[in-house]
């Protein structure tokens, strides 16, 4: 386990920090490609964006047996970056977690994630990979810097038609541009499955983010204020309507930060944890804006991360 | 923690469920488990009321008859590890700190050295020092009570919960009420004790098969009986997500029947409390103390959404929408979190109980979870699955389903230990 911070000057700069914590920790970079097992990920830094891909192989420089869509972090035109920026990197082995989180314009937050599910049964690779924005999201149109979130207590999550997904499997069962994704087999099919856009569950995809409305939706609590780390989970859809949890993430967890400032330290129980907004922390539209709006910001909506660090 | 698994039937001129308020007094208060009697004796007097006090511990106790009397005689005491106590006198009822019993005298008088032996094992819950206190329990030809405070997680709490009896023959109904209290007032009836919250589990005067889970905060159960169909109930605090000072008191209520109705256990409205009130709003009788101390009903993730009853993506919702299955062999547990239907809160987690998938399983299906080794159950009984689970280090969870339902969602899976 390890938490680093620091700051960059540049997605170059940060993608070179981030390799070298990650190599530090524990995983190989060869190749330009950074593994450990069979989790393969292979960044792209550009002016206006860093790439992640990710993969259960590689041949050479190139990753194998990896989704056609990648992730990314990105400067949206519309709210441009200044950089430098600060990043916050929390590993974490057995199972392997990897969660990158960028703070840059005081208030903004975008992340990159990578790791293996460890839920039995589910067989497959266990691969799963997540971002702020689907790769090839428009970030240069004015929608690129928006984030579009339902919220009630029977639906929850993003809605990226031409906003951010947001990723870490928070996608509420509508847009283009997911951003999660997940390698395994069940039902008999190996693929890379990704949060689906259709309304009743469709199998080989994974379930939107509604299975956790009513509880993120009823946070905090009004009688004591107090919160509720919710799992982070890929729930892939089965034959059926059935679903099945395939991933759940030891080391992450959602919540409402109506009480907490982006950035805090929590603690339950002997575990400390660290809380950052799915983008923008904004306590006075808690819930967030829906499409066709779309907001610079994603309400009160947050993850934690477990924290390592002193 | 502890937990029973059996069956009950008519004996000692009393009724099955009777016999099993019975059993709930010994095993929540810690009693000791009672082995065969055994011994060799040429009186043909018997031993009768054996028990074994919370205060007893693992030993063996011998009673040989050290002087013979015509429809008498003296029998010392002695237990292998508490050692020598006073003597016992035919046909007087005898206690001691460790046990108490009666021998009745036979047609053949005692001779000395006519003996009984008694293994006594220790309460589960004693050994644990969260034996519950017994404040009223009262038998006879009536209705039969029993009323008990619980130490809590912490030992330190004062948690009332009673069970009572109430049967109608020519109803053919022969039912518990469900009553949870925040105190306890000796001259008060059943019904009138403080705050009282009671509800109805439907139960029978044949033979029940019980699944019981209780720890020092509340007592979980399922009864198998009739046709069969399962009874369940729950009566004590969950794990409430706020601090003790600011949810001191958070009693479940849960049961098959809102009030003590005369409802037999074939009546087929009945719901299991688990699902929570959006599955079924008629009849769902799980009630929640609220820091207001007011019983509330919940909504139940992950049963349903806090504002409807069926969604695609309820994960333990309707089957024809979306319900959870497990992954190849490997099902996947899911806490019971109960949220108000009043305001935006989670109260909490329901103690020992989880919502299970009922996709290719089946009720009395015995779950592992860790352990050194996975048990092969072939040919086990339930209570033998569960005792050769925590034998190896795992977690093991009887799977129950609600009342005669059997669809995917219809199951909990309900933990011992």
């Amino acid at each position: 386990m390890a938490h680093v911070s620091g700051t960059a000057n540049s997605f170059a700069d940060l993608k070179t920090s981030f390799e070298n914590a990650c190599v530090a920790n524990g995983w190989t970079l060869a190749d330009g490609i950074l593994y450990k097992g069979n989790v393969h990920i292979k960044f792209t830094a550009a002016t206006g964006y860093l790439r992640m891909d990710c993969g259960t192989g590689k041949s050479g420089a190139s990753l194998t047996g990896g989704h056609t869509y990648g992730v990314m972090m990105h400067n949206p035109t519309f709210n441009p970056i200044t950089f430098p920026v600060n990043y916050e990197a929390h590993i974490f082995a057995d199972p392997d977690e990897v969660y990158l989180m960028m703070n840059y314009n005081t208030e903004y937050y975008q992340h990159l994630n990578f790791g293996q599910s460890d839920v039995p049964g589910i067989t497959g690779s266990g691969i799963w990979f997540t971002g702020h924005a689907r790769h090839d999201m428009g970030y240069t149109s004015s929608g690129g810097a928006l984030i579009y979130i339902g919220a009630a207590d029977t639906y929850l999550g993003t809605a990226c038609y031409n906003g951010s997904d947001v990723g870490l499997f928070v996608n509420g069962n509508a847009g283009s541009f997911q951003s999660s994704f997940l390698h395994c087999t069940l039902d008999g099919v190996t693929s890379w499955r990704t949060q689906q856009t259709n309304s009743t569950p469709t199998a080989g995809m994974l379930a939107p983010l509604n299975w956790a409305a009513s509880l993120l939706y009823s946070i905090p609590n009004d009688f004591n204020g107090g919160n509720l780390l919710v799992p982070v989970r890929a729930i892939a859809c089965r034959n059926n309507n059935g679903l099945t949890i395939a991933a759940q993430m030891k080391n992450a967890r959602l919540l409402r930060l109506d009480n907490l400032n982006s950035g805090d330290i929590i603690t339950f129980g002997t575990d400390e944890w660290k809380v950052y907004p799915w983008h923008r922390r904004n306590a006075t539209q808690r819930d967030g804006v829906n499409w066709s709006n779309g907001a610079t910001h994603s309400g009160t909506f947050g993850f934690a991360f477990r924290y390592t660090g002193v | 923690m502890a937990y029973k698994i059996g069956t009950i039937t008519n004996a000692n001129g009393q009724t099955a469920y009777k016999n099993l308020l019975y059993l709930i007094r010994l095993l929540c208060g810690g009693f000791g488990d009672i082995g065969t009697v055994g011994g060799s004796r040429v009186g043909t007097g018997a031993l009768n009321n054996f028990e074994a006090s919370p205060l007893s511990v693992t030993e063996t106790w011998t009673l040989t008859c050290t002087a013979a009397a015509v429809d008498g005689g003296t029998f010392s005491v002695t237990g292998s590890v508490s050692g020598a106590q006073a003597s016992a006198t035919v046909g007087t009822p005898y206690s001691n700190t460790f046990v108490s019993f009666t021998i009745s005298d036979g047609a053949t008088d005692f001779q000395v050295g006519d003996s009984f032996t008694v293994p006594v094992t220790q309460g589960q819950l004693a050994a644990d020092g969260a034996e519950w206190e017994i404040m009223r329990y009262t038998t006879g030809s009536g209705d039969h009570e029993l009323i008990m405070k619980a130490p809590g997680l912490s030992g330190t709490e004062e948690i009332f919960i009673g069970l009572k009896t109430y049967e109608s023959i020519p109803g053919d109904y022969y039912n518990y009420k469900i009553g949870t209290f925040s105190g306890y007032v000796a001259q008060n009836p059943f019904e009138t004790q403080p705050n009282a919250k009671i509800q109805g589990c439907p139960a029978h005067n044949n033979a029940i098969t019980y699944f019981i889970s209780v720890n020092g905060q509340r007592i979980a159960a399922c009864l198998k009986v009739g046709t069969p169909v399962y009874e369940h109930f729950y009566a004590g605090k969950i794990l409430p997500y706020a601090k003790p000072g600011e949810y001191p008191y958070p009693m479940l209520n849960a049961a098959m029947l809102r009030t003590a109705a005369a409802t037999r256990f074939s009546d087929t409205n009945q719901q299991f409390p688990y699902h929570g009130y959006r599955v079924n709003e008629s009849y769902n009788a799980l009630m929640l103390r609220d820091p207001g101390a007011v019983y509330q009903y919940c909504w139940a993730h992950p049963f349903s959404f806090r504002g409807a009853s069926n969604s695609s993506w309820i994960l333990h919702g309707s089957p024809s929408q979306s319900v959870m299955v497990p992954a190849g062999t490997d099902y996947q547990l899911e806490p019971i979190i109960l949220g108000s239907m009043s305001i935006l809160s989670l109260w909490g987690e329901i103690d020992g109980i989880y919502a299970i998938s009922g996709f290719n399983n089946g009720v009395e299906n015995v779950l592992q979870i860790g352990g050194s080794s996975t048990i092969d159950q072939t040919g086990m009984t339930v209570l033998e699955a569960v005792e050769a689970i925590l034998g190896v280090g795992g977690r093991a969870f009887v799977v129950l389903q609600n009342l005669n339902r059997t669809t995917w969602r219809d199951y909990i899976a309900m933990e011992m230990n």
